[in-house]
């Protein structure tokens, strides 16, 4: 089965040249064609990204000044192979990799706060937003979603009934519940609910992974790095 | 744009012990609208023998290949850049199949504008063995494109 994707977040013809922060626009290298001078001008591919090569590539050919076209007629077809190990390690990869992208092309001394949004308003062809930019000691860059808030606030609603705050237990508790109805809501699809349920329960782990592997990559760079996975709803 | 060069192509894979997925990409590569002036493959320092795929393919592509013992991506890659000869270079990866107006339709957009760097196509997603993982990999990125269609070939 060929499944197709037709809509892209990106439309054909020229990106944006700003993202925001470092959530910017880029072509993966499954499907992405430079101009030779380009190359040589940028240095290519940097070989300290163990991920993210080709984020890294298109933030540096478009700061060179080049200008970079989304042409969607021009396909190829990704044949996926994973075991659920080799997906767990995959996704640890991708948030240990990009900890390293983060803080090359972020402003230091920064603690950023990022939300998905996909109000029209929102030019960014991710759907990201900042929320918050702060002066701080280090580079800190944090994605606030429902992953965090229902582990977050599950954790704050247990500390608070241990110390017997109980109303402050039982908000905790319900924004935790609420958060984590959410985070499955997103993939659920009423025609297959059981495997739309199950993989959500896949996503968990692989957020998991996805969340370790940044916090790891992140003390390995010196700065913190708080990743999450972005999801929208079905349209 | 008739009194415009032709921008020469290169086809760059970068690849590491997986000949038979190559076989797919490259037999995708020789029905192309647009001939690759040349199909760049480095070998990542594969332990897996890429001569039947080589000798298959040799007489069919433009087709070159080197081999690069840094191991990792980037290194690959980089080694490919500097071996291609084309103006353009078209990344895709081993385990990908290209359409068949692929190579014309990225190149295109380097002749409109002399500006244009770099040219992105669409990343279709398909299952390989219909594993559960797969399939669950095939819904995300689904999700993460927008609005889809499922079509059954």
């Amino acid at each position: 089965m060929i499944i197709d994707i037709t809509k892209s977040g990106y439309q054909k013809g020229y990106l944006p040249k700003e993202g925001v922060g470092v959530f910017h626009p880029f072509f993966a290298t499954a499907n992405a064609a430079f101009r030779k001078e380009a190359l040589l001008k940028t240095g290519g591919f940097d070989p300290k990204c163990s991920t993210g090569e080709d984020i890294d590539l298109s933030i540096r050919v478009a700061k060179a000044g080049y200008e970079l076209w989304f042409e969607p007629s021009a396909r190829v077809t990704h044949f996926h192979r994973y075991t659920l190990e080799g997906l767990l390690k995959q996704w640890f990869n991708y948030g240990y990799g990009h900890a390293y992208l983060f803080k090359k092309h972020m402003r230091k001394h920064r603690l950023q706060f990022y939300r998905y949004d996909l109000s029209p308003s929102n030019k960014n062809p991710f759907g990201i937003a900042r929320v918050l930019d702060i002066p701080f000691p280090v580079y800190g860059m944090v994605f606030l979603n429902s992953y965090h808030l229902m582990h977050l606030s599950l954790l704050t609603a247990l500390i608070a009934f241990l110390f017997s705050f109980l109303k402050l237990g039982v908000v905790a508790l319900l924004t935790s519940i609420i958060s984590a109805t959410w985070y499955f809501w997103v993939r659920f699809d009423p025609k297959k609910p059981f495997k739309s349920i199950l993989f959500s329960g896949i996503r968990y782990l692989a957020d998991g992974a996805y969340v370790l592997g940044g916090l790891l990559g992140g003390i390995k760079e010196g700065v913190i790095y708080i990743e999450a996975t972005r999801s929208r709803k079905r349209v | 744009m008739s009194d415009m060069k032709r921008l020469k192509t290169s086809v760059v894979i970068i690849t590491k012990d997986r000949p038979e997925d190559l076989r797919t990409l490259l037999r995708s590569l020789v029905e192309q609208t647009l001939r690759p002036d040349e199909v760049l493959v480095v070998d990542n320092n594969s332990t897996k023998s890429y001569e039947p795929v080589f000798d298959e393919f040799g007489g069919l592509l433009p087709l070159r290949t080197v081999m690069e013992m840094t191991p990792g991506i980037p290194a690959a890659r980089n080694r490919g850049i500097q071996e291609a000869r084309g103006d353009i270079i078209l990344f895709t990866d081993d385990d990908c199949e290209a359409d068949p107006r692929w190579v014309e339709n990225m190149a295109k957009p380097f002749h409109y504008n002399p500006h244009i760097g770099a040219v992105g196509g669409e990343i279709f997603s398909s299952e390989r063995t219909g594993s559960l993982i797969e399939e669950f990999c095939v819904s995300e990125t689904l999700m993460r494109m927008g609005r889809l269609e499922e079509e059954s070939k």
